[in-house]
């Protein structure tokens, strides 16, 4: 394990030694309203990484109000920015031995060695760093969700959580869409999609301190399983990723339904999606438990250092919405009209009983 | 039977109590659990740091189960949570804490659930691609202490 007072040390003099080059680097500022909040993110002008903000491109605003979270985003090779030798940051051939998470007072730090992606954000300040050791080479599922870990420390501040689940609605009302890949999670989302609905995630989303809980948009990327390209097939120009088996083909959702992306939604129901491959599909009610089951552990895991307010926040949402089980029809117009159903209904319902 | 307090192992341990369950992460392990019936009911009193004989007297009430065979299950239901890392034996000093009165309800054991499918997520490089491995898995038994 890492030394904390080593860790902090580190982390400080590199938090310093970035804010010193952001000084004088070029850079180009581009303005967001992330969960209804103003955001500054500062990207190098001439490098690569302004692709890496593809994702968020629906959230951008002209607005001039001062930002609640400035974000710099490096990277490595193009601004010449490398990470200083330490233990506290060498994982790549003893993963226990430098640093996964640090959690100080106010500064949060989290290092993925494989993809080469350091995430900082010190709450005091409200300023956060990514940091990616090259664009170029940077995994395409950063690129889907980009800066997520500053993004969930920064909403988990504000009483919110970035939650592992997508959300999609209609009139501005939504429903949030649990559990892991393979759960029929994207292609619920997709399917919603191409009948009409807003798209908030398909894997990523902001939830906010409001009670009812609203979803935000946090990235406008929708990503498939392979298996599942031809039910999509219509969206084949859209797909990036498709040469890569080793990739999941992924698109931009604004560049599919412009009009529908990026709106919050209220939410009124967290479903729990699961590939049944039946004629019709079929909602049942569950128990706040299993779906906090469903909901809680890939959230939190891959969050760790937002550990107990994410996770609190989470159990909230079980408990003040309705939760069902979706037992999925293979046909997605029949999953949307199932989704469409429980979002209009006047009264709560037991759709097994309807449909 | 072991007559001390107890706390969560915080912060490598986090705990949620939701409509009668309880939900259990190791944030270190990836390995999440979950109690139900009186296991659940044992829980926010075993958080609060309770001296283990108030806890068994307070589960006794509510469950009407014989005195003896209660606190042996509760010992082992607290070896078991030990062994787990979820909690740990508490030092410091606990402020007297008025025992809520649990609502009566039938005697269902200590089972502790434990799921470990998510442990993958936390391998080498915690974020990445996730597995198309569906959901949700099946659980395994519960351990239920004898």
């Amino acid at each position: 394990m890492t030394d904390p007072a080593l860790a902090r040390g580190v982390l400080r003099d590199l938090v310093a030694a970035l804010e010193r080059a952001a000084e004088s680097r070029p850079v180009v500022t581009r303005r967001y309203r992330i969960a209804g909040v103003p955001v500054a993110v500062h990207v190098g002008a001439t490098g690569a990484a302004q692709r890496m903000l593809e994702a968020i491109a629906p959230l951008g605003c002209a607005d001039a109000e001062p930002a609640q979270l400035t974000l710099h985003v490096w990277d490595g090779r193009g601004d010449g920015i490398a990470l200083p030798e330490s233990p506290v940051l060498r994982r790549e051939d003893a993963p226990e031995a430098g640093l996964g998470g640090y959690a100080g007072a106010s500064l949060r730090a989290f290092y993925q060695p494989n993809a080469g992606v350091l995430s900082l954000f010190d709450a005091a300040t409200g300023q956060g760093h990514w940091w990616l050791r090259d664009v170029a080479t940077t995994p395409y599922y950063e690129r889907a969700a980009p800066f997520k870990h500053v993004l969930q420390w920064w909403i988990a501040e504000r009483g919110g959580a970035l939650l592992h689940s997508a959300a999609v609605g209609l009139g501005g009302e939504g429903i949030l869409i649990a559990g892991p890949s393979g759960s029929g999670k994207s292609s619920t989302a997709l399917a919603c999609v191409d009948a009409g609905f807003a798209f908030a995630s398909d894997d990523y989303v902001l939830i906010d301190s409001a009670h009812p809980p609203r979803a935000h948009l946090a990235y406008a990327t929708a990503k498939v399983v392979r298996s599942s390209l031809e039910r999509h097939a219509h969206h084949q120009r859209h797909f990036r990723n498709l040469a890569r088996a080793d990739e999941k083909p992924m698109l931009f959702v604004h560049e599919v339904a412009p009009d529908r992306v990026g709106s919050a939604l209220t939410l009124r129901a967290v479903v729990l999606p699961f590939v049944a491959h039946r004629a019709t599909t079929a909602l049942v009610p569950i128990h706040p438990a299993e779906m906090l089951r469903a909901l809680a552990p890939s959230s939190v895991l891959l969050f760790p250092l937002a550990g107990d307010a994410a996770f609190r926040r989470m159990a909230d949402l079980c408990r003040e919405l309705p939760c069902w089980r979706a037992e999925l029809a293979d046909d997605p117009d029949d999953v949307a009209a199932a989704m469409r159903g429980m979002l209009t209904a006047a009264q709560p319902l037991d759709v097994r009983a309807v449909r | 039977m072991d007559t001390g307090r107890f706390a969560i192992n915080s912060p490598t341990v986090i705990g949620e109590a939701i409509a009668g369950e309880v939900m259990i992460i190791n944030l270190v392990t990836g390995t999440y659990y979950n109690l139900t019936g009186t296991a659940a009911a044992a829980w926010p009193l075993l958080a609060a740091g309770l001296p283990s004989q108030r806890i068994v007297d307070a589960l006794g009430k509510a469950c009407g189960v014989e005195a003896n065979v209660l606190a042996s299950d509760f010992a082992a239901f607290v070896d078991t949570l030990s062994t787990e890392a979820i909690i740990r034996a508490a030092d410091e000093t606990i402020e007297p804490l008025v025992v809520p009165t649990l609502a009566a309800a039938p005697y269902t054991g200590f089972a502790l659930h434990r799921y470990d499918d998510m442990r993958a997520l936390l391998v080498v490089d915690p974020v990445h691609e996730v597995g198309d491995f569906g959901w949700p898995p099946p659980p395994e038994p519960p351990r239920t202490p004898q």
